[in-house]
């Protein structure tokens, strides 16, 4: 029998993460040079990209005496605040996605491990996963703070310090709402009010931010403004807010004065402690509530009837096949927050920046309504819009095939041709493509004043690439399918998935690089010299080659693969 | 063993278990058998200490599963239908990582390894990725980890899916085993042939209510009919279904 003495439990569960991450690194190990250039290219181009960027507000900033400076602090604590409350919805999501609804705690409810201690691991493993994503988005910050201000090396490991206790207080603030409100609400709804909640407050924001006129004070010189500004943007130092009492503690050691960076760091290891413990305390609640969650996932299963009905009806004037198919991959799409919450995140962030590009240059005293610059922030918004369109073609379209695979028994065996799937999976990315990405570029070209051939190459360049970018993540996921996996994330993460987050970015850059002399002769209203003419001629074959290329060739191979695909 | 005191569950009002009272013996191979749909699952998630019930009580080996969930787990091994397995782990690690969550010293879960994986032909792929398993794999190597602490109760779910003959005979002969040797199996299957073939005692169940409990001898007796228990059943449930 069982050993009656209790086993440590928290050791064995790191173990075993560590086991699983090295046996699913050795599982790469194959095409780990593949994820190491995507990987140190995405790294260098967010953090040298980043820190460039708060580097340059930060000297503009620290040159603006005598407001500059404070500014520049209050400016650092908005900053932090809006990470913190990042950190709460996504910890909030992190733990009801794995608490609550992995099968995996399932396996593990069935084991002798006392509820409390498997709340902790999960606790623990939300952390990480949340601070990931937070070093990824803060290093350039940190690093910009560094060079800016000439501080010595020290300056990193004395805010770790403080960092730390950081990420656990709204690890445990997210996770203290989770074992309250899955107490008596079913995980998955919370997790899409959360999402929505959480795009609520990014449009709220930006609204209260227009609504406060602040760039619009940021822009006049007088003192007066300048105060009214400082004292709205002391909502990031509110007595109350672990975020605050970093960018205190951050301020105190930057000058070396350790007694006090001593106390805010006290503050927030005492608050992350007592975060803790409210854990603890409330932890009771876990089992009542991951119950809860089976016992309304059994009810549920007759409510959910009705959103695929409603999708059946609206998509009443598709052949009855290929309404069937589109009418389940939106079910299942919608169905599933972790997808669409991403999706959401990543396009809300992009129409935040479009809608601010009127301000944000006004801040900078940025003449941006000239012909040179709408052109090349157009170019910009283009390229932007379509890096947010691949990373959710290879995250969402690429492995739909895939997903497919073990569904042949049902679709395969259908009288319906092969090949329709995988048109019918090109159609529903590239129709969806398009109405993501065509109101933003109508946005931009609004946001920038553009005139008629900017606005025109804007939209029609987004079109095209959206179905350049769903054909290639079709064809791709036709001819390398991945059979064996469940998981999107996974699926997209292998050769395929990289493979096609390579080349898309290949292929937007190439169509931007030939635009650019397109824009260019624009610009000089054609007075161009030989050597530019002659790339202007050879540009529109070249363009209109690599956009028949991409759409045509990864399909049709794709179509032949699948053709001759065994299951 | 196992006891049940006016067990009932209730999804969102409606009831999946109604006041089920079960007594099961130390050495018994009780088979829990029911359509569709019927509540078997969900007995069982009770069992097992997954599901809270709306009404009642279940013990384990003594032990309250609400009250005391860990020391009844300490005595249970649990088979569920569909068995979550981490994919990146070997069949060896998964062993391992189990064997050390029921508090199993090294050697021992060497030793229960090696046992196990030799019976239900595992040992040529222990050390490759359970990813790579087929489902047959998967199911013996979720009976594997089950047995090796060596549990005082056994509750299985549909254990003969994915199974190959050769396999579904290992299965057979080692839960028979079990109950030879004191443990307390909890079977539910569809396969009604196992259950006449290996059941001490049947429970059937429909539409959440215990309505038969006792032999398959007492069952022919109860329907004044001989016949194969697959026989018994349909008649049992039609008649059952008739009276509702």
């Amino acid at each position: 029998m069982a050993s009656t003495a209790p086993v440590a439990f928290l050791p064995l569960f790191l173990r075993l993460k560590l086991r699983l991450a090295n046996n699913h690194l050795s599982g790469l190990r194959r095409h780990l040079w593949i994820h190491l250039v995507v990987g140190l290219l995405v790294v260098f181009m967010l953090i040298g990209g980043g820190s460039t960027l708060f580097h340059l507000v930060f000297r503009f900033l620290m040159e603006q005496q005598p407001f500059g400076p404070p500014l520049m602090d209050r400016l650092i604590r908005m900053v932090l605040l809006a990470f913190f409350s990042m950190l709460i919805f996504s910890n909030l999501i992190i733990m009801l996605t794995t608490t609550y609804i992995s099968r995996e705690v399932e396996f593990l409810m069935a084991q002798p491990i006392p509820h409390r201690r498997l709340f902790f691991a999960k606790l623990g493993e939300s952390i990480v996963y949340s601070s990931w994503a937070f070093v990824i988005l803060a290093f350039p910050l940190f690093v910009a703070l560094r060079s800016s201000r000439d501080l010595p090396w020290t300056y990193f490991p004395s805010a770790a310090c403080l960092l730390v206790p950081y990420l656990i207080i709204p690890a445990a603030a997210g996770a203290a709402l989770a074992l309250v409100i899955a107490a008596f609400f079913p995980p998955r709804r919370i997790i899409r009010f959360t999402l929505a909640l959480g795009v609520l407050g990014m449009v709220m924001a930006v609204a209260m931010q227009r609504s406060q006129g602040v760039m619009g004070m940021m822009r006049q010189a007088s003192a007066e403004d300048t105060a009214d500004l400082m004292s709205l943007m002391d909502v990031g130092d509110f007595f109350l807010l672990p975020s605050g009492w970093l960018g205190h503690g951050l301020v105190a050691i930057e000058h070396g004065f350790w007694r006090e960076a001593g106390f805010w760091a006290l503050a927030l290891w005492s608050t992350a402690a007592m975060g803790l413990v409210v854990c603890d305390w409330l932890a009771g609640l876990y089992y009542r509530g991951w119950t809860n969650a089976r016992s309304s996932a059994a009810a549920r299963r007759r409510r959910r009837a009705g959103l695929y009905g409603l999708f059946d009806r609206l998509l009443g004037w598709m052949p009855a096949a290929t309404r069937a198919m589109v009418t389940k991959d939106l079910t299942v799409f919608w169905r599933d927050p972790a997808q669409w919450g991403q999706l959401v995140m990543l396009f809300g962030l992009l129409f935040i920046y479009l809608i601010n590009l009127r301000s944000a240059a006004g801040f900078g005293q940025f003449q941006i309504f000239i012909p040179f610059w709408q052109s090349i922030i157009s170019l910009f918004n283009i390229g932007a819009t379509a890096f947010v369109l691949s990373i959710l073609t290879t995250r969402f379209v690429y492995p739909m095939l895939s997903l497919e695979g073990k569904q042949q028994w049902v679709i395969g065996l259908a009288p319906v041709a092969r090949t329709r799937i995988v048109w019918e999976k090109f159609i529903v990315s590239w129709i969806s493509a398009v109405g993501l990405t065509t109101p933003l570029a109508l946005l931009s070209s609004f946001m920038l004043r553009t005139g008629p051939f900017v606005t025109l190459l804007t939209v029609a360049t987004v079109a095209v690439l959206a179905i350049g970018l769903s054909s290639m993540a079709v064809g791709l996921g036709a001819l390398l399918p991945n059979f064996a996996e469940d998981n999107p994330s996974r699926i997209a993460n292998g050769v395929g998935g990289t493979l096609n987050a390579i080349l898309s970015l290949i292929y937007i850059g190439a169509t931007l690089a030939l635009e650019t002399i397109w824009v260019h002769a624009y610009l000089r209203r054609g007075d161009v010299g030989p050597l530019v003419q002659l790339l202007l001629w050879g540009s529109f074959p070249v363009w209109l080659l690599l956009q028949l290329g991409t759409a045509a060739i990864p399909l049709t191979l794709g179509l032949r693969r699948w053709r001759r695909m065994e299951f | 063993m196992i006891q049940t005191d006016q067990l009932c569950k209730d999804y969102d009002g409606k009831p999946a278990v109604v006041d089920l009272n079960l007594d099961v013996a130390p050495g018994e191979l009780f088979c829990f058998l029911g359509p569709n749909g019927a509540g078997k699952t969900t007995t069982i998630k009770m069992l097992a200490g997954l599901l809270i019930p709306t009404q009642g009580a279940a013990r384990v080996a003594g032990f309250d599963l609400q009250r005391h969930p860990v020391e009844a787990k300490r005595r249970i091994g649990y088979i569920p239908d569909r068995p979550y397995l981490y994919e990146k782990l070997s069949g060896r690690d998964f062993f391992t990582f189990v064997g050390d969550l029921f508090g199993i010293p090294r050697p021992v879960q060497q030793a229960r390894l090696e046992h196990y994986f030799d019976l239900f032909r595992l040992t040529p792929a222990a050390d490759q990725f359970i990813e790579n398993y087929s489902h047959g794999m998967r199911q013996k190597l979720v009976f594997a980890a089950a047995l090796m602490h060596e549990p005082q109760v056994l509750i299985v779910d549909e254990p003969m899916v994915g199974l190959d003959p050769q396999s579904a005979r290992t299965v057979k002969q080692v839960l028979r085993e079990q109950a030879d040797a004191g443990r307390t199996i909890f079977l539910s299957t569809h396969t009604l042939s196992v259950a006449e073939e290996l059941a001490d005692r049947i429970g059937v169940i429909n539409k959440g209510q215990l309505v038969f409990l006792g032999t398959i001898r007492e069952l022919r007796a109860r329907l004044a009919r001989d016949g194969s228990l697959e026989d018994l059943f349909l008649l049992l449930t039609e008649e059952e279904t008739a009276d509702v």
